[in-house]
């Protein structure tokens, strides 16, 4: 990661100068609007379909170089896509990112976790991390998610997945839950399962929000901050008690400050630290709209138009307007991409984090294993679809040191 | 004309979000109730409060129909009866 040193310099001074002096770090690429999930919280899937072909993507990528670090592969439900393997081997062959993300809804308990093994064949020097979504237990997921059946099958999936971590040291496997008003009462539940049955590398939460880009604006998912609060500190709480080592410790004490800043946009209704959002980040749609953010969803240019050349596409004058329209906080929001982006942007936020760390390391070398250890994860758990709150039988629960 | 669940607006039957509120119709019809509920339950008006750049936002951009096959759907089982055929826990 300290190869991003001199990007993060160049993206600072973007943000003073407002106009790119280089590419965002952090890319998301939606591969489709198509999904098979109905939630509660998205109708991403009710979207007209219009997405970029292999070679056009092939184009883009080529485009963007070395440029970007970290690229998500999202949706609608990204491993619909049959291509999607081949999608992120021409990312990796032309930007060698250093993270790939994919979240997945866990529906194709088959296709998913092949699907995702030769992701990480053909990218095997980017660290690989597959988010599972899991937004409620048993039946109350498959309330949030609109599809019977889709809990059982997210935990084949999930023991599918699970299983290809011995063979491929390159990937990491986390559960991901959305805390919306449908749900935030259960979170609780949520965050023990997780914990204590299905163990995964890493638990991240997002709060649902209002995104142009999900269609999501004026329906009111968003829990109030008292409702929040409980949810997401009992998180914290577990992360703050828990020992984590090498990468994971810096890591996880972004995520701490990331459920801080959650916290206060809900409160303060602002920018909490400078949104770098189009210029450190950015997002691709599946038609080759390139936006700022996917809150706002306000295209700076399509690919299409630009002969698949990124840079001409972001460098727009309606990338400047938007830009300058950002920066001046016009919006805001607790959005997890560009937050963390962000993070990574913002002095203070780093050294924060680096005192965390800092002290979390003294303290284990003084008083080693007082905590329970999250780092090192024990054998896979044999996940039993079949009766999902108790049935998980695993080689070792609880401290995994 | 349909009127929207959340705000009560006269809506032309074709379109994919309220011009007023902005929320989406087909959702409105499946889960506004629910949702307006628990925002109640818990002493939260029932209608959100959406922050303006996101509704300018919204009306400025996302005027675009639904997928073909749910716009048909809708046009031939009203919103709320859609929902049966769309989602496979609809009541």
């Amino acid at each position: 990661m300290l190869e991003l040193l001199p990007k993060v310099a160049k993206l600072r001074a973007s943000y003073a100068l407002g106009r790119p002096l280089a590419l965002p770090m952090n890319l998301t690429i939606s591969v489709s609007y198509r999904c098979n999930s109905r939630c509660k919280t998205c109708n991403v899937w009710q979207r007209p379909n219009d997405d970029f072909t292999l070679e056009e993507y092939e184009k883009t990528f080529a485009s963007i170089g070395r440029d970007a670090y970290w690229f998500t592969f999202s949706g609608g439900e990204p491993t619909l896509r049959k291509d999607l393997p081949e999608i992120v081997e021409a990312a990796y062959r032309h930007c060698q990112p250093g993270i790939i993300n994919i979240p997945t809804n866990g529906i194709q308990d088959q296709a998913i976790p092949a699907r995702i093994e030769r992701i990480l064949q053909v990218a095997p020097k980017s660290d690989v991390i597959v988010n599972l979504s899991l937004d409620g237990i048993g039946e109350k997921h498959d309330i949030v998610r609109g599809v019977k059946g889709n809990f059982k099958r997210a935990m084949r999936t999930y023991a599918g997945l699970r299983a290809l971590k011995d063979r491929y040291k390159n990937f990491t496997l986390g559960v991901h839950t959305v805390i919306s008003n449908f749900n935030v009462d259960d979170f609780e539940q949520i965050h023990a399962y997780v914990r204590d049955q299905l163990q995964p590398d890493s638990f991240i939460s997002e709060i649902a929000e209002e995104r142009v880009e999900l269609d999501t604006v004026g329906m009111g998912i968003t829990p109030p901050i008292e409702r929040y609060r409980p949810a997401i500190e009992q998180l914290q709480t577990g992360i703050r008690n828990a020992e984590f080592h090498n990468v994971s410790r810096v890591t996880q004490a972004f995520r701490d400050r990331y459920y801080d800043f959650v916290k206060r946009t809900l409160v303060e209704k602002r920018q909490v630290i400078p949104c770098l959002a189009g210029v450190a980040s950015a997002q691709i749609a599946p038609n080759g709209d390139v936006w700022t953010c996917c809150i706002r969803a306000e295209s700076v240019g399509n690919l299409r138009d630009h002969d698949y050349d990124f840079r001409a596409t972001w460098t727009t004058v309606k990338a400047n307007e938007l830009r300058r329209s950002i920066k001046a906080g016009e919006c805001y929001c607790p959005l997890a991409n560009a937050a963390y982006t962000n993070m990574l942007c913002h002095t203070p936020t780093v050294a924060r984090v680096a005192v965390d760390v800092a002290r979390r390391t003294v303290a284990a070398a003084v008083a080693p294993g007082r905590r329970g250890s999250v780092a090192g994860v024990g054998a896979a758990p044999v996940v039993d679809p079949g009766d999902p709150p108790a049935r998980v039988e695993a080689a070792s629960f609880g401290n995994r040191e | 004309m349909t009127e929207c669940p959340q705000c009560g607006l006269a809506n032309e039957n074709d379109v994919k979000n309220c011009c007023r509120c902005r929320v989406n119709m087909y959702w409105a019809y499946q889960h506004y109730q629910e949702l307006a509920s628990l925002r109640e339950a818990v002493r939260l008006d029932p209608q959100p409060e959406t922050p303006s750049f996101l509704i300018d936002t919204s009306k400025r951009v996302d005027e675009g129909p639904a997928v073909g096959w749910l716009r048909s759907t809708i046009l031939k089982f009203g919103f709320k009866g859609a929902g049966k055929k769309v989602s496979t826990m609809a009541e």
